[in-house]
């Protein structure tokens, strides 16, 4: 911008300066117009998103009971409680657990599903549909139909399991099993989604390059792993961080799954949003549950600090000198 | 043309802005008085279709909605609002989850009238003491939940059992009896279906009433506004033996088989303990299956717990005579028939004669016809029970799992011991433990 003014001609300095002037007259007046535009979206969001997240913030120092006439502030002991807090520190464990094992499980299998069926032209279509089926179907009746399939007397995958003669299994009963079945849930409910992200991806990668590739005498395995995956490294990053962040967040499925008589025990699948949940709306302590909804929002913070601190990494190295 | 284009935009925007902000005007607000009921039992919806239609024809101006959801999003649901000012008129609910709204002032105390029918005779005593805080009642009782065994005849008598287990000793041995295995030896029918699994309170709550017989309980008073808990004793190791030893000893019920009131239609198991709605439940989803009715086993004592389902009229009611008015409505001997009849929950007024009912459906007798020496209890008004009863639900759950407790008297003794310092560190948390 600098050089730009400094290689206009000194003569026509007062002609440009009005010129100038009433440009950004009207530059102005186009700001002023956008912002009136966005101002009620702009409010809605401060309203719904910004300002409940800083009564959040705010009740986390207090020891804040909902039917308790007197709310005390407390400082930091909601999250010195925390720390000794077994119920809490369970649930962070199972939630890295969770999260861990559907974010790796479903980017590799998204990946190679999106792999196989790039390369198809005939049924891609009808196969991408399928697997996208799940990701649009709502939690609440995928939970279900799921804690059908794991009755232990009832359920589809113990009758399949039945024919290699492998005796019933508790999958939502058994402390052991059950945050386990409820992985297998989610990946297979998230893989539909993160597989037509690498199939963008794929897509636009050139052809060029895997034909050069196979010149120099490189296909199948080399060229994947020295064309596909660095230049997917974007997306691969993008479905990591938003698949963990999701994960962190899970709650419905452990809702569903942990109701009814045969439901899974509440602590061997006991998340993060669960425990939260619970300490605010059935113990009504909303001080505490608010100190641990402020951790969550720290964990999900630096994993969206490190996605854009990856991308922007990634976007200045593919920019060349 | 530009700009006054830009300008009309802005404009546009402007309104809608201000129609959002905009209250919708009530085209009916003249006179008609609207009444909102929020109920916890979805299956009741047929009982309030019919005296809100039936309140309608004699008053004509009052308009009555009812919102039912399932308990625990009832509760919840009720926990937000109450304290926020924004609850229906008509709230029904027990006295246990109401307590501490009570406590907390924001429910207020029944107006005289209210007051006076509660007091009538209509009711027994004991619904009375416990809808009364600090010498004021509160609600009006509206249905009971009475733990019965229920126990499918066909078995018993294919067993050669001619009736339910009156106590412990029979309840191991009628389920040995009952249990059947397939050809690898594993069970393909339990005997009986102990609650063993799922979140929320109601393992404990299903434990309790094991414990209870025995001579303990959950929490025990120990003053005024003091507790402790109340099976660190023989009385909650027993019953935990019980359940080790039903399930893992003798083998009569396993977390594999389906278990609770849809097991029972299915007739994977022979007997559970439930409440009365499982009646109307099996007339509708299993009405081949023959079974009855009978009182829990006794042990050191005997007895059921009666938790009482209450209209209360709130603090956020604009119509509170209106809304009363309709409770009272609502608790007509009429009503409180056509309650059991069609949807199975059991009425609270102990001065309507139900034995026209009770003919049709012999399986409700057991309910109301206590013996003697049974004695009813009922849930404590603590704030923090709720949490006391789900996290000791957690440890009965990885319990009921554990074979190694299988005559380990030490070890039943420690977890019921870590059980109980939980509990008594919940009650310390919040004020009202009474030490040791």
């Amino acid at each position: 911008m600098k050089s730009e003014y400094a290689a206009r001609p000194s003569g026509g300095r007062s002609t440009s300066t009005s010129r100038s002037a009433r440009a950004s007259r009207r530059q102005l007046k186009l700001y002023l117009f956008c912002y009136l535009g966005l101002l009620p979206t702009i409010l809605l969001f401060v309203i719904l998103r910004v300002r409940p997240l800083f009564s959040t913030l705010q009740l986390s120092f207090y020891n804040w009971n909902m039917i308790k006439p007197i709310k005390p502030f407390v400082g930091f002991d909601n999250y010195r409680a925390l720390l000794k807090d077994d119920l809490f520190l369970l649930s962070l464990r199972n939630t890295t657990l969770f999260a861990f094992g559907t974010v790796i499980m479903t980017a590799v299998l998204s990946l190679a599903l999106a792999s196989a069926l790039s390369g198809r032209r005939k049924m891609s279509a009808f196969y991408q549909v399928v697997y996208f089926i799940p990701v649009v179907t709502p939690m609440v009746p995928v939970s279900i139909i799921w804690k059908w399939i794991y009755d232990p007397g009832y359920g589809l995958l113990n009758y399949i399991l039945s024919f290699f003669g492998i005796e019933p299994v508790g999958w939502l009963t058994y402390p052991n099993l059950a945050l386990f079945s409820i992985i297998v849930m989610c990946i297979w409910k998230a893989l539909g989604y993160n597989m037509v992200m690498f199939l963008v991806g794929l897509k636009a990668i050139s052809r060029q390059y895997y034909e050069a590739a196979a010149i120099d005498g490189a296909s199948g395995w080399k060229s994947f792993r020295y064309i596909t995956l660095p230049l997917l490294k974007p997306i691969i990053l993008y479905v990591l961080v938003t698949s963990t962040i999701d994960a962190f967040n899970v709650f419905t499925p452990v809702y569903v799954m942990t109701t009814g008589s045969q439901g899974a025990p509440g602590n061997a699948v006991r998340t993060l949003v669960y425990n939260m949940y619970e300490d605010g709306f059935r113990y009504f302590k909303m001080g505490y549950a608010s100190a641990q909804a402020a951790v969550l929002l720290l964990i999900v913070l630096v994993l969206t600090v490190l996605q854009f601190a990856f991308l922007r990494h990634e976007d200045t190295s593919s920019q060349g000198p | 043309m530009l700009k006054m284009r830009k300008v009309g935009f802005l404009w546009l925007l402007c309104l809608m802005a201000l129609a959002c902000l905009i209250p919708p005007v009530n085209a009916a607000s003249g006179k008609a008085i609207r009444l909102a009921i929020w109920s916890g039992y979805p299956e009741m919806a047929p009982f309030y279709q019919k005296v809100i239609e039936d309140y309608k024809k004699e008053n004509p101006e009052v308009e009555v909605t009812f919102l039912t959801n399932p308990l625990r999003e009832h509760e919840q649901k009720i926990s937000a609002a109450i304290p926020a000012n924004t609850a229906a008129d008509i709230i029904e609910t027990s006295t246990y989850v109401m307590q501490k709204f009570i406590d907390a002032g924001l429910i207020d105390p029944n107006p005289p009238k209210v007051d006076k029918f509660l007091k009538s005779g209509v009711y027994d005593p004991f619904y009375v003491t416990l809808n009364t805080s600090e010498g004021k009642t509160y609600g009006v009782p509206f249905f009971q939940g009475r733990q019965v065994m229920f126990w499918n005849t066909q078995m018993f008598k294919e067993a050669g059992l001619s009736h339910a287990p009156t106590t412990w000793e029979e309840v191991i041995d009628f389920s040995r009896k009952l249990a059947k295995y397939d050809a690898q030896g594993n069970l393909s029918r339990a005997g009986i279906s102990l609650r063993k699994s799922g979140g929320g309170s109601g393992v404990t709550e299903k434990w309790w009433f094991w414990v209870y017989p025995a001579g303990g309980s959950i929490v025990e008073q120990v003053s005024k506004d003091k507790w402790r808990n109340g099976y660190d004793n023989d009385a909650g190791r027993s019953a935990l033996k019980l359940y080790i030893d039903l399930i893992h000893k003798y083998k009569v019920d396993s977390h594999k088989i389906k278990a609770d009131a849809e097991g029972f239609a299915l007739q994977t198991h022979a007997m559970f303990t439930r409440e009365s709605w499982v009646v109307g439940y099996m007339k509708q989803n299993a009405p081949s299956v023959q079974f009855d009715t009978a009182p829990l086993p006794k042990n050191k004592r005997a007895g059921t717990i009666c938790t009482l389902m209450n209209f209360y009229v709130t603090k956020s009611s604009k119509n509170p005579e209106a809304a009363w008015d309709f409770v009272l409505f609502m608790m007509r001997p009429e009503y409180q028939k056509y309650l059991l009849s069609k949807v199975g929950w059991f009425p609270c007024r102990t001065d309507v004669d139900y034995e026209e009912i009770y003919k049709q459906v012999p399986q409700y007798r057991a309910f109301m016809a206590l013996p003697a020496g049974y004695q009813l209890y009922a849930y404590p008004s603590l704030a923090c029970y709720d949490e006391i009863q789900t996290k000791l639900s957690e440890r009965l759950i990885q319990a009921f799992l554990d074979a190694s407790l299988v005559d380990n008297p030490g070890k039943i003794a420690r977890v019921i011991s870590d059980a109980a310092r939980e509990t008594d560190d919940i009650l310390r948390a919040n004020g009202v433990y009474a030490g040791k």
